[in-house]
């Protein structure tokens, strides 16, 4: 039935851009292609954040008024956004991660809550606040992954428990922040800990039961990670052995930067999650604590079945300890969602010198009769790819600032890096941008079919960065680099802009005072709405970027907007509570320009808009 | 009868009467702490267990060394590579968590024994239960607290 729908669809079509009309019988596809809903973190399977919702428009979103608010109760940084279905909105919280059911039909009266108990030290685990960055919907159930690891299922309707797995061990400094997605009949869910030498996974398990349906490691041996017979084929380059000269010795003898153009390139290999990390390194097998953890956002196309997520820094961060390129961290995977088999993957930062976390969203869109994949880059570019299979695009700069590299070679998808901001270790590398925070960090940015741009949050942070020794111990932090963090040549912390994903350049840029932490939405009346640090929470033109409205909301905003309609009329919310990596230091009182790796001085002024903690709500407004 | 109690005491807390004169509590839960006699390692940390006082304060070689070590194990993670503080409390400012740690002795035990407000315990056999092998000694810890002390302002 579903093969005949596909064909059926592609004969005459019709594939939508958010491509999950192959599915249309199943309950989320209906949910997340109806506009009233709010299913999924991101809208869709796409990762878009884009509604057709347009009552709200130009001529009266000055009008925007708060229809109501819900203080969570919680404190620190509220990141992801609550779930609108069926009348329903579901509300995650920073840690203990509570969740309340919300009946849309009774003046948002709770129908159900679950409070759950965890080990308050799993709170010493989650490097950057004690984030969740929200539930997951599929099946009739809800989905919330605790930060200690534990993934349960309820029932939607009252909250009874149907399943519960443990996803990852805190022994090991595993925890998790990422939402879980569901993918057809699969949730998806991801781990953090790249400053804890775990090692990174991803994990699907069946909606049905919380039975395991695969697991797939972003370092090791090709068995682990799940890496099938097609993999990379039409760029088997991708599966170099190195892409950079010198690298047995590593930046300290003068190399590991001398990018190698694409015929003298070794390819392909196999096992490249072993062979990449070589010797010396700081323990054993330094693959086996290799990082690249998953705690991004996904995206899924259901008429070629490949799901998409980054994988995050290797561990640790002082480079000298792994020479290699330190495969597969740092790198866009594409899996077959049913086997969980890599049919491409690209790496993004080889040997990462600079925390540059792989981790951010992939967005699909199609432009040209193309099926396309955008991902803005921590490392500060911006990426173009041919979905299907991983073939390199566009790869931009997202703002000039960015120099730890001079340009990506599309040939080869090397980035050519400048050794003047090539880190080693007892050697303060000073200058470089963008910061450790990325150009973007984990707020997802959003793209309107309609106007053909994306919306991308953006960090102005600059930084300092040496590595040192460090000693891995099971469950204990592992960082090996110090560093310090201050504003960009802009002198503003922060941004946003709209993105032209096949020219790779920017259409509009606003700055901003400090780090736009939010994620992003666009609706088809071509407005943009995103949150700030100092408690804004804006609307601007999708064509322009100029300020159609704003509001001040309780505390610094790092959730990511989002638009529903009840009874007929649209409402626009986001989550309130400041925290996150900006966020934290301030949180937790620090005030003097060093402090937090320098964000509580960049950043410093944020105490004159926020309490500290900040305090979560839920936010709503309506014409 | 007094010293029949401390007698007393001491079988029943030998660990106590391996290393210490001065009592260290944990700052966790205010129970002795565990600080067995093979790891207080050093003239400066037998010292540290007699009297409680920190004899590599304003040391430049034992701040040296309490900086590498303070790198060593990933403390730089929390507290920023001065101790100046991150995602962890600033330890160079006069704002504590705990009262105590305004002192040395205060300090070594929350560093010792851990904290409910996140940290683990660092002091050897007791920052990885099943492995006695992990964690610092008395005089590894006092290095690193002249460092943090050598950064106050």
């Amino acid at each position: 039935m579903r093969t005949h729908q596909l064909k059926l669809a592609v004969g005459a079509g019709l594939l939508s851009l958010i491509c999950n009309s192959a599915f249309a019988e199943d309950d989320l596809s209906k949910l997340m292609q109806d506009d009233n809903q709010w299913a999924s973190q991101r809208k869709d399977y796409a990762n878009t954040g884009y509604s057709r919702l347009s009552q709200i428009n130009k001529g009266n979103v000055g009008h925007l008024k708060q229809a109501w608010t819900f203080a969570t109760g919680v404190n620190r940084g509220h990141e992801g956004a609550p779930l609108v279905v069926n009348d329903i909105m579901y509300v995650h919280t920073a840690f203990p991660n509570n969740v309340y059911a919300l009946d849309l039909n009774d003046n948002q009266k709770i129908i159900w809550s679950y409070f759950p108990k965890q080990d308050p030290s799993v709170q010493a685990l989650l490097c950057c606040d004690n984030v969740n960055r929200g539930l997951g919907y599929g099946d009739g159930k809800i989905l919330l992954q605790q930060n200690d690891g534990t993934l349960i299922a309820f029932n939607a309707k009252d909250g009874t428990k149907v399943w519960e797995v443990k996803v990852v061990d805190v022994k090991k400094g595993e925890s998790n922040t990422n939402a879980p997605h569901v993918f057809k009949d699969k949730v998806i869910t991801g781990m953090s800990g790249g400053e804890y030498g775990v090692r990174g996974f991803i994990t699907a398990y069946n909606i049905k039961d919380g039975s395991l349906a695969w697991r797939a490691y972003s370092n090791g041996p090709d068995t682990d990670v799940m890496i099938g017979k097609d993999f990379n084929k039409e760029n088997p380059h991708y599966s170099a052995l190195s892409v950079y000269e010198d690298v047995s010795g590593g930046n300290v003898e003068g190399g590991s930067f001398k990018a190698l153009d694409k015929s003298k390139l070794k390819f392909p290999e196999a096992d490249l999650g072993v062979k990449t990390w070589l010797k010396p390194q700081a323990i054993k097998n330094g693959w086996e604590h290799g990082g690249g953890s998953t705690w991004g956002w996904y995206s899924y196309d259901p008429t070629l079945n490949l799901m998409y997520y980054g994988t995050g820094n290797p561990g640790t961060w002082n480079p000298d300890v792994r020479p290699g390129d330190n495969k597969w961290s740092m790198t866009i995977f594409a899996r077959d969602l049913d086997t969980g088999a890599a049919r491409w993957g690209y790496q993004m930062t080889p040997h990462d010198e600079w925390d540059y976390d792989g981790m951010n969203e992939t967005v699909l869109w199609e432009a040209q009769g193309k099926k396309l994949a955008t991902h803005f880059d921590r490392n500060g570019f911006g990426y173009t790819f041919d979905r299907t299979n991983g073939t390199l695009i566009v790869a931009e700069k997202m703002n000039k600032f960015v120099n730890w590299a001079s340009k990506i070679d599309l040939a080869s998808g090397v980035p050519q890096k400048d050794p003047k901001f090539s880190t080693h270790q007892d050697y303060d590398a000073k200058g470089i941008c963008p910061s450790a925070l990325g150009v973007k960090d984990e707020q997802p940015s959003a793209y309107s079919p309609k106007t053909g741009m994306f919306y991308v949050p953006l960090n102005h942070v600059c930084m300092t960065y040496e590595p040192v020794e460090s000693k891995y111990v099971a469950g204990q932090p592992w960082v090996g680099s110090t560093l310090t963090m201050f504003a960009g040549p802009e002198g503003v912390m922060g941004g946003f802009m709209a993105w032209d994903g096949l020219k790779g350049k920017s259409v509009w840029y606003n700055k901003e005072k400090f780090s736009a932490w939010g994620g992003a939405l666009v609706t088809s009346s071509d407005i943009v709405f995103y949150g700030t640090l100092d408690r804004w929470f804006k609307a601007v033109d999708a064509k322009t970027g100029k300020e159609l409205w704003k509001m001040q909301v309780g505390s610094g905003i790092v959730g990511n907007a989002i638009t529903w309609s009840h009874k007929g009329k649209q409402y626009v919310g986001v989550l309130s509570g400041i925290g996150g990596w900006a966020g934290v230091a301030m949180n937790l009182g620090l005030n003097n320009d060093t402090d937090g790796l320098g964000a509580a001085g960049g950043y410093r002024e944020l105490t004159k808009w926020n309490a500290a903690p900040g305090g979560g709500a839920m936010n709503v407004f309506s014409l | 009868m007094l010293k029949l109690l401390s007698i007393l005491m001491l079988l029943l807390t030998p660990w106590l009467a391996e290393a210490a004169d001065v009592k260290f509590v944990s700052t966790l839960d205010g129970k002795p702490l565990s600080i067995p006699a093979d790891v207080v390692d050093s003239p400066a940390a037998k010292d540290f267990m007699a009297s409680g006082k920190n004899s590599y304060i304003g040391n430049a070689d034992a701040i040296k060394a309490g900086k590498k070590i303070f790198q060593l194990y990933s403390c730089t993670a929390c507290h920023g590579a001065h101790a100046e503080g991150a995602v962890g409390p600033n330890l160079t400012d006069d704002k504590w968590n705990y009262a105590k740690n305004v002192n040395d002795q205060g300090i070594f035990e929350t560093i010792w024994g851990g904290t409910a407000g996140g940290m683990g315990a660092k002091g050897k056999g007791l920052m990885l239960p099943d492995d006695p092998t992990q964690g610092l000694t008395v005089d590894e810890v006092l290095k690193v607290v002249a460092f943090i002390r050598s950064n106050a302002h």
